[in-house]
């Protein structure tokens, strides 16, 4: 055992730090001082010793290779593209979905409300025609338009609420084609109901009386029979 | 009479050339560090597994996680230092992770340390003692006493390796001799010494 006042310095000395001339003297003196101090400096030596056999394994000469070969199959400049950026397609992609679809999926929500306000007479709480007329329930109407689509529902007693969607180009060419089926329909309805027509002023309706059946007497057929009469 | 032409490249084969020039040179300034600090990634993950072929393992996947991330280290002279980071690091997550998997493996790995050590007898047993104290050691101890430990490493060196002040790498190497002594006073005797 160390005596206690050089206890600290005489480790700290057997640790690799520097023996003072005091602590030389002590040790010189003091013969279990200097047994300790030499056990202190075996067991330090022991460690370091072993610490360095830790420290300074002989390295594998298959490492290197095995790095080389390693390396040569990583991609250009070693850079793998980020987990995140792997992460983030398949939810990029979703939202991209979700972003195209949500206006029929909207629609397909509100679908009931819309089919019950459009088989009611008169405008909807909103202001907007459910459909173009009720009385033409194969009809075609544009309800919803946004920026990017237009999607337009067929109301028939058939196909219950397909739904198109429409590119923004062709709105105008889908417009016209409702506008000739309203008209379509509008003048067949015309022909089947001509008589609640009122007609303008001055023009009456054509009145057919009783036919009269007579003989159609043609003169090259006459004269051909009285011929055959002579003979 | 024979006319030559020099065609001038276009943008897209001028990038192409700059881009091949640049990872030439990218890759031969990895592989100059490579050479030396191999062997430092290998050494810091032996001094935590104590095993050779683990710690092949995890010194490869340090080298190729510094080439992976090479192109965005911005001071290339602090490449050793990066190495003994990720080293330690992935050598420290190796050894919990076979630690998980069950006693079994640590047995086997024991079992393959005491058939692959060439020391005699006593030494070898002291050997044990040592590693297994310096695995109770706190991380920060260990890395700067096995630093120290490897040849040609001064006090500055290692400073400069773990971004610390001189003072506070001797403090630690200092603290961890001083911690293993405590638990390896008992099995050294004076006369037997290594």
């Amino acid at each position: 055992m160390f005596c206690e006042p050089y206890k600290q310095p005489l480790t700290y000395a057997a640790l690799g730090g520097e023996l003072t001339a005091r602590l030389q003297e002590h040790l010189a003196a003091c013969a279990s001082c200097r047994a300790a101090f030499a056990e202190e400096q075996s067991l330090y030596a022991a460690i370091d010793s072993a610490v360095g056999a830790v420290a300074n394994v002989e390295v594998p000469s298959t490492l290197v290779p095995r790095v080389h070969v390693a390396l040569n199959n990583e991609p250009v400049f070693g850079r793998t593209p980020r987990l995140w950026i792997v992460a983030a397609i398949p939810v990029l992609a979703a939202m991209v979905l979700a972003f195209v679809y949500w206006p029929s999926h909207n629609q397909r929500g509100t679908a009931g409300r819309e089919q019950k306000a459009a088989n009611q007479p008169g405008p909807t709480k909103q202001g907007v025609p459910a459909a173009v007329n009720n009385s033409y329930p194969h009809a075609v109407s544009r309800e919803r338009h946004d920026g990017r689509a237009t999607t337009v529902r067929i109301h028939s007693p058939r196909a219950k609420l397909i739904e198109v969607i429409v590119e923004p180009e062709e709105t105008a060419a889908l417009l016209r084609y409702e506008a000739f089926l309203r008209e379509r329909s509008a003048s067949k309805s015309q022909f089947l109901l001509a008589r609640t027509i009122e007609l303008p002023p001055g023009i009456q309706p054509l009145e057919i009386g009783e036919l009269e059946m007579r003989d159609l007497r043609i003169p090259a057929l006459v004269k051909t029979e009285s011929e055959e009469d002579m003979k | 009479m024979q006319e030559s032409i020099l065609v001038e490249p276009d943008s897209t084969a001028k990038a192409e050339w700059t881009r091949e020039a640049e990872r030439v040179a990218f890759r031969r300034e990895f592989e100059e560090r490579l050479s030396d600090s191999s062997a430092l990634a290998f050494r810091v993950a032996r001094g935590v597994l104590r095993n050779d072929a683990d710690a092949e393992d995890v010194a490869q996947e340090a080298l190729l996680r510094a080439f992976q991330k090479f192109a965005h280290l911005r001071d290339r002279a602090r490449f050793r230092a990066w190495i003994v980071r990720i080293s330690f690091r992935l050598a420290l997550d190796r050894i919990r992770s076979v630690r998980r998997r069950g006693v079994r493996e640590a047995a086997w790995l024991r079992e393959h340390e005491r058939t692959q050590s060439a020391l005699p007898d006593v030494s070898r047993e002291f050997q044990q003692h040592l590693e297994r104290a310096m695995d109770e050691l706190p991380e920060k101890l260990r890395l700067a006493l096995l630093l120290s430990a490897m040849q040609g490493h001064t006090f500055e060196e290692v400073a400069a390796l773990l971004a610390l002040p001189i003072g506070t790498v001797k403090s630690r190497v200092f603290f961890a001799k001083k911690q293993l002594a405590e638990k390896l006073r008992c099995f050294v005797n004076p006369t037997n010494s290594l």
